[in-house]
């Protein structure tokens, strides 16, 4: 191993990225090479520095600014979720309408037949006097039924009447 | 390997705003030490520091990586790149320090579980020199730098970042060493006496 590659070597190890192998090649090399050993003491030396830096006041103000702008964005982030939420929601609607025509089209006919049945004219006056004739049928027909079983009393003439009445009243 | 940053991501997308805070802490350093170095003005670093929050913040719900510090470290990227090409030519590097307390970190180090004294007082020596020939170095190979050694970050993450190849990533930090080792030479051979 040249001493390029060693030196190379001894960084890549100071980060923890030599691969093992290579770690032992390295270690025979600096037991007889003294130049990189001094190298790697330097490295070491230097990293002990930075390791002991200063470490910076506590500025409050910036940290309570900190604090505030965090929690800002939390607010903007609930504000999002439930935006997202609702717009989720109508998406779905829609993905379900568009993916599905049939249900559409169902849905569609089944309006249409609310309508048509909510705006027929007078409905519930045809109902009652529909109601009307068929009682007035069946009352006479009821009659008719009783002459022809009582034949003796009743006279031809009575139950003509009768009939012609109710042909009447159904035609 | 412990995420902590996790558990109060989640609790924020939850709606708990209160998690922010720690996790703004958690980073502060790294991230904070990072973008110092980068705009070389402490006003413009806290501007920045606290533009990165906002957008992380805000783009919180679209995070969905491994490593929240390399995410960080990219908008960062990102703003500092804007800041550095809206402002050109970059000024020259101050010799003084960026700070005026007395917590700067080269004054700092080595750390004084493990260090001697005699290596303690060396080392506060060297220590703004550290920093004024990391300023002096190229902006990528300068970013390489700091994102190792701020953030951590592995040469996979920085190369994501700067959109560039693992080679060209690693080769950007073996040219930064070299050049600061160069710079200095003097320091390490005043260190190298008391070298263990």
């Amino acid at each position: 191993m040249k001493c390029n590659e060693a030196q190379l070597n001894i960084l890549r190890e100071h980060a923890g990225e030599l691969v093992p192998w290579r770690r032992s090649t390295l270690h025979r090399h600096m037991a007889a090479c003294a130049a990189c050993r001094n190298y790697r003491t330097d490295l070491l030396q230097l990293a002990e520095a930075a390791h002991t830096a200063e470490q910076p006041p506590v500025d409050h103000f910036a940290m309570r600014m900190l604090l505030e702008a965090g929690q800002r964005t939390l607010d903007r982030r609930a504000v999002r979720s439930l935006g997202k939420r609702v717009g989720d929601f109508f998406k779905t609607w829609e993905n379900t309408l568009t993916l599905r025509p049939a249900l559409a089209v169902a849905t569609a006919v089944l309006l249409l037949a609310i309508g048509v049945w909510l705006v027929r004219p007078h409905a519930g006056g045809n109902m009652a006097w529909n109601d009307g004739v068929d009682q007035q049928i069946e009352k006479l027909e009821a009659s008719l039924a009783s002459l022809e079983a009582d034949s003796s009393r009743a006279s031809s003439a009575d139950a003509e009447s009768i009939a012609s009445q109710l042909l009447n009243v159904e035609g | 390997m412990d995420h902590p940053e996790r558990k109060w991501i989640a609790e924020y997308r939850k709606g708990k705003v209160e998690a922010l805070a720690p996790l703004v802490e958690h980073f502060r350093r790294p991230l904070y030490g990072f973008i110092v170095r980068m705009t070389e003005s402490v006003t413009d670093a806290e501007d920045v520091f606290q533009e990165v929050w906002l957008r992380a913040i805000r783009h919180m719900d679209s995070y969905h990586e491994k490593n929240f510090l390399s995410w960080l470290f990219r908008i960062a990227h990102n703003l500092v790149i804007d800041r550095v090409r809206r402002q050109k030519p970059v000024v020259s590097f101050p010799e003084t320090p960026f700070t005026t307390t007395s917590t700067r970190w080269e004054d700092r180090i080595p750390d004084t579980r493990t260090a001697a004294p005699d290596r303690q007082i060396a080392m506060r020596d060297v220590g703004p020199r550290i920093k004024v020939a990391v300023a002096k170095l190229p902006l990528e190979q300068r970013e390489v730098f700091l994102m190792r050694m701020e953030g951590d970050l592995p040469f996979k993450e920085i190369a994501r970042i700067q959109k560039v190849s693992i080679n060209t990533a690693l080769a950007r930090m073996q040219y930064a060493l070299n050049k600061l080792r160069q710079d200095l030479k003097s320091d390490y051979a005043d260190l190298s006496g008391i070298r263990t």
